[in-house]
């Protein structure tokens, strides 16, 4: 059996994006995983293992579409194929178009809840939380005051503008929610440069942790 | 009066309220010792918090409500703690460093300390690492605790630690560190004495800390 050049396997987090940028290359195969994975490392660990085994003997190579994700992608090896990680923290990185830029903005603009398409439509934005998950386990007025303590150091609220999907929709629910929590509004320009690079490569030592056969992955490959 | 710990620690759970403010009035005011209602109702239930969040079993809105609960419970307590009890296990500088806003469970673990009798200065968010040095530097604090939930924030505590070396001060306090991503191997390199999983263990490891180095 002739193997495939490449297996990416990514948060759905991401999926419209890579999709986007994926132009049918039949030996680039992409797996998704899904996005609620998140909330608990350890499963997603786990998830993402059996799901790395399952492709490893039909694969050149195994890609991740993930971050550190809070360790989350800690602890992982391929048998018998490179492993291949961006050296990134989380998905807000991955729309930023990579690390430096979010190292960049952290500085310039602390205080910032950033908002992403996939937030959005997921309704996981504060206002989607309070009305469609926190009213349903603790009344209105908790899940107000819950989300309000949650983001009371906040300043801002970002809209990261992948140009995916209908951006005047997400931007309207962003500016929404600034003003239903008295933030001030701002538009961030994302980039799928780090998108295209999971898919396309060049998979370079600083942007990457690349990962021999069998080695598994650290913390601290991410921190350098 | 014979006193339901495991009812108040169950109302910490579940986050009621208003029924912990009257059980902590009614419990101090039929003489149940402070230190005791806290250690054995209102520190179980917090840590039991902790647990169900970690499991999943636990949301965030419910999170805050039983932290919400918690602090109001101590404000109840607070005038009533002696002299001996308050800040009778020393003192702690707690903060979140730069760039990271998460404080939820930071303020958990610093409910714990004070609890334990912990007198706990509180430095909040975000706090470039000058803070935690000159907070050291000022109050000389038995405990310097740093918490972080960002791995992109993780590296500050690292950078504190060596500024406390060059201000001299670094071995006059014991240095713990927590937050979700942080590991023990993560503590071990970057020379912090304790690391804690949860807010719970951080008090005891922390007691067992002092006894094994004061002996
Ligand atoms: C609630 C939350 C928020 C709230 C914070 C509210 C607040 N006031 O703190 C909000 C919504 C505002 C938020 C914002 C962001 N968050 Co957030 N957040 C979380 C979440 C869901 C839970 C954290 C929490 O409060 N847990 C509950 C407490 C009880 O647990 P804990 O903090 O772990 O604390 C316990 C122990 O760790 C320990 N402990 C903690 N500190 C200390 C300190 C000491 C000294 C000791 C001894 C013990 C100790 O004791 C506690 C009790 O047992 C986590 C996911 C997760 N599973 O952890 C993500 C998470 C941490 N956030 C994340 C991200 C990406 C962000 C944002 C960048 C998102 C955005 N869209 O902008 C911003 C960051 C802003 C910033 N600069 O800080 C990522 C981090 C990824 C990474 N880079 O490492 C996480 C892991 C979610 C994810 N998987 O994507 N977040």
């Amino acid at each position: 059996m002739k193997k495939i050049k490449k297996t990416i396997i990514a948060c759905g987090s991401i999926k419209a994006e890579l999709e986007n940028l994926h132009s049918g290359q039949d030996d680039i195969e992409l797996k998704f995983m899904p996005q609620s994975l998140h909330r608990q490392p350890k499963k997603l660990t786990e998830r993402l293992q059996t799901a790395i085994n399952n492709a490893a003997h039909n694969t050149k190579m195994i890609v991740l579409g993930y971050g550190l994700c809070s360790n989350g992608t800690v602890g992982l090896k391929a048998p018998g194929t490179c492993l291949i990680i961006p050296k990134l923290h989380d998905c807000i990185g991955i729309y930023l178009g990579g690390i430096m830029h979010y190292y960049k903005l952290f500085q310039e603009l602390p205080g910032t809840y950033y908002l992403t398409r996939n937030w959005i439509i997921n309704q996981k934005d504060p206002l989607g939380l309070v009305n469609n998950e926190y009213t349903k386990r603790v009344g209105y007025d908790m899940a107000k005051e819950a989300m309000d303590t949650e983001i009371k150091n906040y300043k801002y609220i970002a809209f990261i503008n992948n140009h995916t999907g209908d951006s005047d929709y997400y931007r309207n629910i962003a500016i929404e929610n600034a003003q239903f929590f008295n933030k001030k509004f701002i538009e961030i320009e994302g980039s799928t440069v780090l998108l295209n690079k999971i898919i396309n490569g060049p998979y370079k030592k600083k942007e990457f942790v690349i990962l021999n056969p069998g080695e598994k992955s650290k913390q601290s490959h991410f921190l350098k | 009066m014979n006193i339901d710990f495991e009812r108040i620690s169950e109302l910490i759970t579940k986050g009621q309220i208003e029924q912990l403010q009257e059980q902590t009035n009614q419990a101090i005011e039929t003489g149940t010792e402070p230190a005791i209602l806290l250690n054995k109702g209102l520190l179980p239930g917090m840590d039991k918090v902790g647990q169900l969040w970690r499991n999943g079993d636990m949301f965030m809105p419910e999170v805050l409500r039983s932290a919400k609960a918690m602090s109001k419970a101590m404000d109840i307590l607070r005038p009533h703690l002696s002299k001996d009890d308050m800040g009778s296990a020393g003192k702690m500088v707690l903060g979140t460093v730069a760039g990271d806003l998460h404080d939820i469970g930071k303020d958990l673990a610093g409910m714990m300390f004070e609890g334990a009798g912990y007198e706990v200065l509180n430095i909040g968010i975000d706090q470039p690492n000058e803070a935690f040095v000159n907070a050291a530097i000022e109050h000389k604090p038995d405990v310097l605790g740093m918490s972080a939930l960002l791995t992109t924030t993780m590296p500050r505590m690292g950078e504190v630690i060596n500024s406390l070396k060059e201000s001299g001060i670094r071995d006059e306090m014991a240095v713990i560190i927590g937050g979700a991503p942080v590991t023990k191997e993560f503590a071990d390199e970057i020379g912090a004495d304790l690391y804690a999983p949860n807010a719970g263990s951080a008090v005891e490891l922390t007691k067992q800390y002092f006894a094994q180095n004061n002996s």
